[in-house]
């Protein structure tokens, strides 16, 4: 199964993996890495190695971010050359439902590919659809 | 090029700094003074990745600050100049660039630090350096963003 780590400011990664296992229950082999204003980068990247060890069970991982650019950001992506793991930042709510059922059919390039699409997709203005709707009747 | 802040972060390039100071200052130039990402050709593309189009990202070593000043110093433009500690902003200092304000945002936790504020801890080495700077007529101020209320060293105007 690949594994999954969430990588966040503050506790964004926690409450995120939380909030989507009250939804869909426990999501297995899943950790989260979390910084602060205290955190010095090396000690992330010793956390977010240890995570991604815990969680790799042959199929590699796919590291979750909150956001392109950030300091967590900065670190996992020092890891795509290293370790096998992809990365896709933007980590919503939507693509941990998505997740469990994802990937257990995909392999990690495939996953990686196919949650960005969906967490994509899953940004709407419903107004928008509303009225578009409207317009065909 | 003008410096429009120079800034001390163990982070260099992040968030704060793109999305913040950038627009704060309007810099167009991120000049990053830190030896181990000259080393590290892999972690400079990643933080160049996180900068905006536009905005020019030029790295260099510590001690060849002046140098690498002076070669950018033919285009129009802003630049904020990064570093990752206070070390390093007294060696930049020293090696002639003359700046009038320093800011602090980010010096990360470690044991046996004293906190100086909610992102910045101070080693005796913080201590020492910030001293020689203020001796030396720099204001030193610390903020993680332009936002939020500054704690300043010695008597100077700030860090813009």
């Amino acid at each position: 199964m690949i594994g999954i780590v969430l990588v966040s400011h503050g506790r964004l990664a926690f409450e995120l993996l939380r909030t989507a296992e009250t939804i869909v229950g426990k999501i297995e082999h899943t950790m989260t890495v979390e910084m602060d204003a205290k955190t010095g980068m090396e000690e992330i990247h010793k956390s977010l190695e240890g995570a991604i060890r815990t969680v790799d069970t042959g199929d590699g991982v796919l590291l979750l971010i909150d956001m392109f650019g950030g300091t967590p950001s900065n670190i996992g992506l020092s890891f795509l050359g290293t370790h096998n793991v992809e990365i896709v930042t933007g980590v919503n709510l939507p693509m941990m439902i998505k997740l469990p059922m994802a990937r257990t059919t995909m392999r990690l390039p495939e996953l990686a590919n196919y949650i960005r699409e969906y967490g994509q997709r899953n940004i709407t203005i419903p107004g928008d659809m509303l009225r578009k709707k409207a317009e065909k009747h | 090029m003008p410096i429009v802040l120079v800034r001390v972060d163990c982070r260099l390039i992040h968030g704060q700094v793109v999305e913040t100071w950038v627009p704060h200052t309007g810099a167009d130039c991120l000049l990053v003074a830190n030896d181990d990402l000259v080393a590290n050709p892999f972690l400079r593309s990643v933080m160049e990745m996180a900068v905006p189009d536009g905005i020019r990202v030029a790295f260099s070593p510590v001690k060849d600050v002046p140098r690498v000043m002076s070669e950018i110093d033919r285009n129009e433009g802003k630049a904020i100049l990064l570093c990752a500690s206070s070390g390093d902003a007294l060696e930049i200092y020293r090696a002639g660039v003359r700046f009038a304000n320093l800011n602090i945002g980010n010096i990360h936790y470690a044991s046996g630090k004293v906190e100086i504020a909610p992102s910045v801890f101070f080693a005796r080495e913080d201590f020492e350096a910030v001293e020689c700077l203020c001796h030396l007529g720099v204001s030193v101020t610390v903020r993680a963003t332009p936002f939020e209320p500054a704690t300043r060293f010695g008597n100077g105007e700030g860090d813009g």
